[in-house]
């Protein structure tokens, strides 16, 4: 079995897909571990309408946030990644 | 022994009751109890539930160290909030009104920055997601 991480979407970012979450598994190339830049590839890939989303988005893995071209960051196996676009609570 | 809890965060579409979140946070030694609440024009509030409770903890012990507090309360509203209701309401305790003054004030700012909640204003020709300013 390939190896998977999990994307939740919400807000802007759920109307963009259609999908509160998903599951994903690691390109082929990459199987264990990617970094943001791929990520948001695979994002934008899989959903035509989040590329301008994840433009003014931050991505939170595993409940932390990251701004969405760290490249020390990496998302590996199991990992729980969220797309945050601008927050407006309150 | 436990400690008491003094530390209340709760994302929830039940109605926000202000006289119940002030009570949480009532204790004999509070000179004070400052609180904020903000009712709305109809809208639509989501939320990373488990990710802002996490980060709305962290703000409240971030608060706790700029001032000496009793008990604090964060409780924001989920789902469509109708005409009138409460979205958020802060209740915060302490010795001195100063401290619970600022720190209301500091940590509805804190939440309005950082906690993964979101709302949309609902018009009849469609909805839009709103972006917090700061």
């Amino acid at each position: 079995m390939s190896k998977e991480f999990k994307v939740l979407y919400f807000a802007s970012a759920k109307d963009a897909t259609n999908l509160s979450s998903e599951t994903i598994s690691f390109p082929s190339s990459n199987p264990s571990s990617i970094s943001l830049q791929e990520l948001t590839q695979i994002l934008k890939s899989r959903h035509k309408k989040l590329g301008k989303i994840l433009e003014h988005s931050m991505y939170a893995i595993n409940m932390k946030y990251v701004e969405i071209d760290d490249t020390s960051i990496f998302v590996k196996e199991g990992d729980e990644v969220a797309v945050i676009p601008p927050v407006s609570g309150g | 022994m436990t400690e008491p809890k003094k530390d209340f965060v709760k994302l929830t579409t039940d109605v926000l009751v202000l006289q119940e979140i002030v009570d949480l946070v009532k204790d004999n030694g509070a000179g004070a109890i400052t609180t904020f609440n903000k009712t709305v024009i109809k809208l639509d509030y989501e939320s990373y539930i488990p990710m802002a409770e996490k980060v709305l903890l962290t703000s409240i012990s971030e608060t706790r160290s700029k001032w000496d507090l009793i008990k604090v309360a964060v409780y924001h509203r989920l789902g469509t909030v109708p005409v009138g209701e409460n979205s958020v309401i802060i209740a915060i305790s302490s010795v001195h009104r100063e401290e619970s003054l600022k720190a209301v004030e500091w940590l509805i700012n804190q939440l309005k920055e950082k906690a993964p909640i979101w709302k949309k204003e609902i018009y009849s020709d469609g909805s839009v997601w709103k972006e917090n300013k700061h």
